[in-house]
């Protein structure tokens, strides 16, 4: 969730899309036995890319700054430096597909408190994103969890809830893989792979926001 | 009783006098706006904007101005239309301008003073409480580091200045000051700087204000003939603008050309152009007409380019069914084309370092064109006109996932709410335009699909199956017709014939087309209606927006260029709908608009 209001700061502008929109959210995490992996955060506005040509043109759009095409690149520069100099991150990286407008940005960490301190490292020089800060996972060998945001109540699901109408289609997509096999988890609206290593959660943005599910869980590994 | 009457005369004709502030604006401003505020008050006298909703928003904006304690030229739109606001008289014409001297550069707003005792405290509020009060001889004025107001029994005047960079001065005329006075502390003397600074200032202000309040008549604007024969008729606001003011070395200057030279042609070249404009709203519409006059030498060319006509096969290929609006331009291009380089090449010319360079390249390069086979090849007219607002299938992609979960890159088609246009232009030149064609086509920009050709992206150059899946954009030619177009059917079933007779544009929109060389006709209802029944998931208050622009707007239409005597005109007309009047209209729907924050 802490990613997700991380990327939500960073494009904000780039979701006012004025009408209702048609965007993805994707946060893939895989996980080795020791501890190490890679998160990613996909922001998907394919499904919005005619307009979003004509929202760049803008200045604002319903009273959010909307931002230029230098400013967000630099914004997602500036964040792939930042992480990719934190201690226990081994590197970051984004990709940018501006035809397509499809934004990735990838994290290989040595470990799960190391990237769990990224984040909040990055969110503390950002004055919006730090008020939503909170560890998004924890890894104890055994168990892996994924934690919802306790800030959800404060100005960010204000400005989601008084925009409703901006993510009726909208869609939120955790997929958390590991090396070994799932043997038990809490939260039942995440489904299990074949092979039992993969967990996937797909709900969509308004579900999210009246809370009629939540991506928390704890994952219990072999 | 005659001298009576004499000094009855004379009075009056003093008090209308004093309305009149034109003598008192600089001639040497490039542009001028003129703001008629009786005429502006007196459409709003029904409607007064303090009784407006958004009315609320202007006066948080102004206490925000007032907080800084320093305002921008923005504020002189509000000026213009809340003038008691700022304790203008609120009749008369008022002067916005921008004034550039060596000493200062400043944005001036010169409006007929209303109640001159509360001056001092407007000027307080806006300049903040440790601006600098002064006086001229029989003016006072108000200054900080940013604005100055100045004001007199008849006119006040607010200003955002700056002081200059000295680009004028030579390297051995700026001798380093050295300044011997010995302070105590570091405060004391930052304290004498700046009292330093505020003494320069003020004299560079006070320089600027006895050009206003004392000018020497032959030097101002309402001693211009062009100018005087600019205010002959009626408007709301006027923008005169004089060539030979704008295009001479200080403006060259402004723009970071140093030093630029050779003046004397481009002067000449531009000598007796001027233009004005006049935006007027009336009842059952809104009107911007621009009269332009032009130098002889500039005319002559002018005219020759208005011989040119439109093309009648370029009619056929626009369906007038669902028609949003079209831009069209008929021009003869050859003598076009000389004006374009004659004016360029002189500019050029004038612009130290490289400009010489571009002239001499641009002299080259006429030399060599092959004009005959180039004006043969564009022949000069051309339409851009959309058609309909509606549905097309276009591609995105999606994320999924196989049964390991393993991230799958989907691509699917959806529809989307777009405009449909075509863009038609005579050409000629078979030998020419096929070799053009064949070079596009060798290089897989465009697809030979038959009869016509589809464009293809650069990206999609190796992912041929994608670009099925796009929006497509095609090309044909047809009866010496270039025909460029989102419009499947127009290429691929219509073009031997056109559209479908009864499906053409008609009626006034193909006299604004056959009577000028620039045309433009938009259909706002349709437009709006459009946009409305397809659904764009827009909420609820912007629908009402729209709805209510719907109901506000009728159709808009650019014409020109027309001759009216020695003067070109080219009027642009916004037609407005509904029993309210456009001035009502137009109030509303801001209203709306604030309401939505859209």
């Amino acid at each position: 969730m802490q990613k997700r209001c991380l990327i939500i700061v960073l494009l904000f502008g780039l979701i006012g899309i004025g009408t209702s929109s048609c965007f993805e959210l994707v946060e893939t995490v895989t996980l080795e036995a020791d501890g190490s992996g890679t998160v990613k955060y996909k922001f998907n506005l394919s499904q919005s890319k005619m307009r979003m040509g004509s929202v760049l043109l803008l200045d604002s759009i319903r009273g959010y700054k909307v931002p230029s095409i230098e400013e967000v690149k630099t914004k997602l520069f500036e964040l792939e430096e930042k992480l990719g100099s934190k201690d226990g991150i081994q590197r970051a990286s984004v990709k940018q597909n501006w035809e397509e407008y499809i934004f990735e940005l990838a994290i290989h960490f040595e470990n799960i408190p190391a990237l769990n301190n990224a984040l909040k490292q990055v969110s503390e020089s950002d004055k919006w994103a730090k008020e939503f800060f909170f560890s998004p996972y924890v890894y104890d060998g055994k168990r892996f969890e994924k934690k919802s945001n306790p800030n959800a109540s404060t100005s960010i699901t204000e400005h989601i809830s008084r925009n409703k109408d901006w993510l009726e289609q909208a869609q939120y997509i955790a997929v958390f893989r590991f090396s070994k096999s799932v043997v038990n988890q809490t939260n039942a609206d995440y489904s299990l792979s074949k092979s039992g290593k993969a967990v996937l959660f797909r709900a969509s943005f308004l579900d999210l926001v009246d809370q009629k599910l939540n991506p928390k869980n704890s994952i219990l590994l072999q | 009783m005659k001298y009576t009457y004499l000094l009855f005369c004379a009075l009056l004709g003093g008090v209308l006098n004093a309305q009149e502030l034109s003598n008192h604006v600089p001639v040497l401003t490039g542009s001028v706006l003129v703001v008629d505020h009786t005429s502006i008050q007196n459409k709003l006298k029904d409607t007064p904007l303090q009784e407006q909703p958004f009315y609320e928003q202007i006066e948080r904006e102004l206490e925000a101005v007032v907080e800084h304690g320093r305002f921008r030229s923005e504020l002189f739109a509000t000026l213009s239309i809340l003038p008691q606001n700022f304790h203008l008289s609120g009749e008369g014409k008022a002067y916005w301008y921008s004034r550039t001297r060596d000493s200062i550069r400043y944005d001036g707003y010169l409006a007929p003073v209303g109640k001159v005792d509360e001056m001092t405290v407007l000027a307080h509020d806006y300049l903040g409480e440790n601006c600098i009060n002064d006086a001229g001889s029989d003016y006072r004025f108000s200054f900080n580091d940013d604005n100055f107001i100045a004001w007199n029994h008849e006119m006040v005047l607010f200003a955002d200045y700056r002081i200059p960079y000295n680009y004028y001065a030579s390297e051995e005329g700026v001798a380093e000051s050295l300044d011997e006075s010995y302070y105590e502390s570091y405060e004391e003397r930052y304290a004498a700087e700046q009292e330093k600074k505020r003494l320069e200032n003020r004299s560079r202000i006070f320089t600027a204000l006895e050009e206003i309040f004392h000018p020497n008549p032959s030097l101002t604007i309402a001693e211009s003939e062009e100018f005087q024969r600019a205010m002959k008729g009626q408007f709301d606001v006027a923008v005169y603008t004089n060539a030979s003011n704008t295009f001479n070395p200080r403006t060259f200057n402004l723009l970071g050309f140093r030093h630029a030279k050779d003046m004397n042609e481009m002067i000449s070249l531009f000598q007796g152009n001027y233009s004005w404009s006049y935006l007027n709203i009336n009842v059952n519409d809104i009107s911007f007409k621009t009269y332009s006059h032009l130098s002889e030498r500039f005319a002559k060319k002018l005219n020759q380019t208005r011989k040119g006509k439109f093309n009648k096969k370029l009619f056929q290929y626009i369906d007038g069914s669902n028609l949003i609006g079209f831009m069209g331009l008929a021009v003869k291009p050859e003598p076009m084309y000389e004006m374009m380089m004659e004016t360029y090449s002189t500019v050029m010319k004038s612009i130290p370092d490289y400009g010489e360079s571009i002239s001499n390249g641009m002299d080259v390069f006429s030399i060599l064109l092959d004009e005959d086979e180039l004006f043969e090849f564009i022949q000069g007219n051309a339409i851009f006109a959309v058609t309909d607002i509606k549905e097309f299938d276009v591609s995105f992609t999606r994320t999924d996932y196989d049964e390991e979960y393993n991230e799958i890159e989907v691509t699917e088609t959806r529809k989307e709410v777009l405009p449909e246009f075509v863009f038609v232009a005579s050409i000629g030149n078979e030998q020419l335009r096929n070799k053009i064609i064949g070079l596009y086509e060798s290089g897989n920009i465009l697809v030979n699909k038959g009869n016509y050709y589809q464009y293809q992206p650069f990206r999609y150059s190796y992912r041929r199956n994608r670009m099925q899946e796009e929006v497509g954009i095609y090309v044909a030619i047809k009866n010496d017709v270039l025909i460029l177009t989102n419009d499947i059917d127009l290429v691929k079933t219509q073009l031997e014939k056109g559209v479908p007779p009864a499906q053409r544009i008609t009626g006034s929109q193909l006299k604004l087309l056959k009577k000028n060389n620039y045309a433009g006709y938009w259909n706002g209802e349709t437009t709006f209606g459009k946009l409305q029944n397809d659904a764009f998931g827009f909420e609820t208050s912007v629908k009402e927006a729209m709805q209510m622009t719907q109901d506000l707007i009728g159709t808009a239409t650019i014409e020109g260029m027309k001759k009216e005597g020695d003067l070109y005109t080219v009027k642009m007309t916004l037609k407005t709908k509904g029993e309210e009047g456009s001035v009502k209209g137009i109030l509303s729907l801001v209203n709306m608009m604030m309401k939505t924050r859209f």
